[in-house]
């Protein structure tokens, strides 16, 4: 059984126009404010686990839990959790006890259900929050709807796994296969803004994960030239089986950016209108719209996959942006990812070297309509604007200037490839000889210099850097905003000298 | 949710191992017990008469963030062709441009607002009839009289910019918006369809006709009472075309005898916008100091010698300003701010904080007049409303215009000075089923706005405006 309480409580006062410098208490200020805080929440679980080993070599568990939060509405606040495991340590068995090359080896697979409780504390309650003040007097608005029904969000995992060592451990790793289907996911839906509201937080839909996980760790070379390696890659698909009674793209509120939960796609799926590029006899900006076959809208919503035509009205004429067109666009999160690092040394000098890499995802620079030729914005323009449409003829694809059109559009002209490959850190050491160090009472004196994301080695991505993610208000908008920025600076580039003296 | 995996389930139990408690601390089910001291539960808020009284004040700032505030005021002479809009705001170049979209900020702010006070105002109308403390009694006439009042005129300012207007169809039955006449209390039925614009007015006439019956009329200036709601009356039925009743709910505003306080023009021209309690005011929403308007309202106006005021007069209402005699003092309050700006600006706010004015005496004399004229009534009569206006402004009364089409043109002539740039012309116009509004006609679907994006995404069923 484990209890877990959570109290939080903040008391702050602040005071403006101190008579001196000698009043230090907020009594002593002219203008006094002052504020708290509070929220708590606590969880209730009880839990039993039975391990059984046999034989040095064949490994079994069993575990259940039952957990209670009050983050939850009280008709549903427990969830029970099983799980259990297997393990076969393939290497103590006699046909392979003493082998020279396979030194370890180990299956192992588990299944269990586990359960999701980070969300807000309060998020099931209905509340009426203070602060409608209206001509300075008090007032309260209703501020959350009540969902009494809100419980765990439940996530069923199979895993699958081999661990190695090879040549008296000198090559050891693991290959790890797993199988993740997340269901009644905690997520906020929107309402219609005429009901008062903009969103509910509900258990919706099921999605599911899945992958493989790679890693290898090799001593290349031993004696007075050192060489290690170690490489990490990830493999991952995300898929959204389905999201409850929801019918619209725009349910789940994934904030600004053009991301969406669409059954069928992966997570935060851009779902933008694509461009068609810039009329050559107007300058107008085109756009593709989705087909219509039997009065079926091909926009891949509907499994039918995406069917696109240059939006144009009868008399041929260039029709102005439409939400309507929008249909999915490349995803935000990448199909794998990993790093490889190097470590050498060689007599007094050592070398690390660690790469980190991502291949798949897409970005949206969702600040570029208004930087790239949308001038009524006023904003200052990217250089990209002077490509700008003049004159009949010019083929280009920045439209026509215009202070009259609405440019605040989205569209895909500012999707871009977000893989690359980045030279992370690189760390050059030097490790004066003790027989010189000894005499002045240090037992090891290194100097270094490290350079943190000195480079990007490989990377299609125009704006400033390919790792980004946007801020927003919520973790959900967050989740849902990975690859989209918004004038979001790069990381810094560190190069830093340091020395290390142990006595 | 979690999309990146993190632990496998196996190192995760045998993490688990955990706190054994042995503490007796909380009972086992208290410690799922939580305060939430920041918010108020649905259950504990309306259990009053002073409880509901501050609910009361959050209807009431829905009001000021959907009326208050410069929407949809702004929106609205943006589009009715007496401004000349000068700057680069986004949603303001959308309204201008005739290009609104689904998008368009101030009308997605002014749905969100203004639906937000119709959820609030239903909370506590159904509230009420449970409440039976001792203040009960003395209070809740008032309370739901001012609740009703203010969904009614939310509904009615929401329809007119977001459906298409009274006799677009002769039956009325083309989309409104939607009604919300009960509160929302989960996500089951929060999405309902647009009624039509026929029941939207019929309810917006019922909730009106019993908030005039339950209140009083001894205001202070910035709550809803008996003549907001007959005022309100007045411009519903004046918009629909049936000028008997309009005639009868701005006559009666106009006689509304509040404890021997009558409504009056205000002497002062230059302040008719900006007095808290002017005399001719009928209804005000407070302007708290903290809320200093620039912002909003006033700063869409207000021109000084340093800046030049967003909204200015369209070569239109110039040509319209040269018609007009120079004796008239009303002329003064359009002009230039320097030797160099050739455009010409309001100068009926020229102060920083002022309370929002939605309704003043004139426009009931107006809609007496014009009614009046409609309905056949004697000439000397329909002039003396609107000569009260012309001698306010130093002209001599007009007591030769005779005939309707004449007192028609003159009415009119008088209300697009008098109310200019208070909001009122597009709606008028409308009424009137202009032919060129700004080179559309009465009925075109450029002048409405679109259902905006924060209505779709949670209602997808929805009927969009084309």
């Amino acid at each position: 059984m484990s209890v877990q309480r959570s109290e939080q409580r903040d008391v702050g006062t602040s005071g403006i126009n101190f008579p001196n410098s000698y009043f230090q208490t907020p009594q002593a200020a002219a203008v006094r404010n002052g504020y708290a805080f509070q929220t708590e929440f606590g969880f209730l679980s009880y839990f039993g686990r039975l391990s059984y080993k046999f034989m040095n070599r064949y490994l079994a568990e069993v575990s259940v839990r039952s957990d209670g939060s009050s983050r939850f509405g009280q008709n549903n606040r427990y969830g029970t959790f099983p799980a259990a495991s297997l393990g076969w340590i393939v290497s103590e068995e006699d046909f392979l006890k003493g082998n020279e090359v396979v030194t370890f080896l180990k299956l192992r697979t588990s299944y269990g259900i586990a359960g999701n409780a980070e969300i807000g504390n309060f998020t099931w309650q209905g509340t009426f929050a203070p602060g409608a003040n209206y001509n300075n007097q008090p007032g309260v608005r209703p501020s959350q709807l009540a969902n009494t029904d809100l419980s765990w969000e439940t996530s069923s995992q199979l895993d699958i796994a081999l661990d190695f060592g090879l040549l008296s451990d000198r090559i050891t790793g693991s290959v790890n296969y797993y199988n993740r289907v997340s269901k009644d996911m905690l997520l906020n839906e929107r309402v219609p803004g005429s009901s008062g509201f903009q969103s509910i937080i509900r258990n919706i839909g099921q999605m599911t994960n899945q992958g493989v996980e790679f890693n290898i760790r090799s001593f290349n070379f031993s004696g007075e030239f050192e060489w290690s390696s170690d490489f990490n890659i990830t493999f991952n698909t995300n898929r959204i089986d389905n999201l409850g009674s929801t019918t619209s793209p725009d349910a789940i509120d994934l904030g600004f950016g053009e991301t969406r939960a669409i059954v069928g796609y992966p997570f935060a799926t851009f779902f933008i209108v694509r461009s068609a590029g810039v009329d050559p006899a107007t300058g107008a900006p085109l756009y593709y719209r989705p087909r219509t076959v039997d009065g079926v809208v091909q926009n891949g919503l509907n499994g039918a996959g995406v069917d696109l035509e240059v939006a144009r009205d009868a008399q041929g004429n260039p029709l102005p942006w439409s939400a309507a067109w929008r249909v999915p666009t490349g995803k935000n999160y990448p199909d794998f990812f990993g790093g490889f690092t190097n470590n050498f040394r060689w007599k007094n000098f050592d070398l690390s070297i660690l790469i980190n890499f991502s291949f798949g995802n897409k970005i949206y620079d969702d600040a570029g309509k208004r930087l790239v030729g949308n001038i009524g914005f006023g904003w200052n323009q990217m250089t990209k604007t002077l490509d700008r449409w003049q004159k009949p003829g010019d083929v280009t694809d920045v439209p026509r200037l215009s202070l009259s059109d609405n440019r605040d559009i989205n569209t895909d002209r500012f999707i871009y490839d977000g893989s690359f490959i980045r030279l992370r850190n690189v760390t050059l050491g030097y490790t004066l000889p003790t027989s010189i160090t000894q005499d002045w009472g240090v037992s090891r004196l290194r100097v270094y210099v490290t350079a943190i994301n000195p480079a990007l080695l490989y990377n299609n991505f125009p704006g400033w850097d390919p790792e980004l993610v946007r801020d927003h208000g919520n973790d959900q908008q967050r989740n849902g905003n990975q690859s989209v920025t918004y004038l979001a600076p790069p990381q810094a580039k560190t190069i830093s000298f340091g020395v290390n003296l142990d006595f | 949710m979690n999309i990146q995996r993190n632990k496998s389930i196996f190192q995760r139990f045998i993490i688990a191992v955990g706190i054994v408690a042995t503490s007796t601390l909380w009972s086992c089910s208290s410690v799922l017990d939580v305060r939430n001291e920041g918010q108020l539960s649905n259950d504990a808020a309306l259990v009053s008469t002073a409880a509901v009284e501050v609910a009361v004040n959050g209807a009431y700032e829905s009001l000021w963030s959907t009326l208050g505030a410069g929407n949809p005021w702004t929106t609205l002479d943006a589009l009715g062709g007496d401004v000349y809009y000068e700057g680069s705001d986004f949603g303001f170049l959308e309204i201008y441009n005739l290009n609104m979209s689904l998008f368009t900020p101030n009308n997605r702010g002014l749905w969100t607002t203004g639906y937000e006070g119709i959820n609030r105002a239903n909370n506590i109308l159904e509230a009420l009839p449970k409440i039976n403390d001792v203040t009960a009694a003395a209070n809740r006439n008032r309370q739901r009289g001012e609740c009703l009042l203010i969904r009614g005129i939310l509904h009615f300012e929401l329809v007119r910019l977001w459906a298409q207007p009274w006799g677009f169809t002769a039956d009325n039955s083309h989309p409104g918006i939607p009604l919300r006449i009960s509160s929302t209390q989960g996500a089951a039925g929060a999405a309902i369809p647009r009624s039509t614009v026929a029941q939207v007015y019929a309810q917006v006439i019922a909730d009106l006709t019993e908030a005039e019956s339950l209140l009083g009329d001894a205001p202070t200036y910035d709550r809803v009472y008996k003549s907001v709601a007959s005022a309100y009356l007045a411009r519903v039925y004046f918009q629909q075309g049936n000028h008997q009743q309009a005639y009868n709910f701005a006559d009666k505003v106009i006689k509304a005898n509040r404890s021997g306080v009558r409504f009056a023009l205000n002497s002062d021209l230059t302040t008719i916008l900006t007095t808290p309690n002017s005399p001719e005011a009928i209804m005000q929403i407070a302007q708290p100091e903290q809320y200093n308007s620039s912002a909003g309202l006033i700063g869409m106006y207000r021109s000084t010698r340093y800046g030049a005021a967003p909204f200015s007069s369209s070569d239109d209402f110039q040509a319209f300003l040269s018609t007009i005699p120079n004796n008239d003092a009303r002329k003064a309050l359009y002009r230039q701010r320097n030797g160099f700006d050739p455009r010409v600006y309001s100068y009926k706010f020229d102060i920083t904080v002022a309370p929002t004015t939605i309704i003043r005496l004139p426009e009931m004399l107006l809609i007496r007049a014009e009614a009046g004229a409609e309905l056949a009534r004697p000439d000397a009569e329909v002039r003396a409303d609107y000569n009260a206006l012309r001698v306010r402004a130093g002209l001599s009364a007009d007591n030769s215009t005779t005939g309707k089409d004449n007192l028609l043109a003159a009415i009119r002539r008088e209300r697009r000075l008098e109310l200019a740039f208070e909001g009122d012309r597009l709606h008028y116009l409308r009424r009137i089923r202009a032919t060129n509004i700004r080179g559309q006609a009465w009925n075109s679907w450029r002048l409405i706005a679109k259902i905006p994006d924060v209505e779709i995404s949670g209602n997808p069923n929805i009927e969009l405006n084309p």
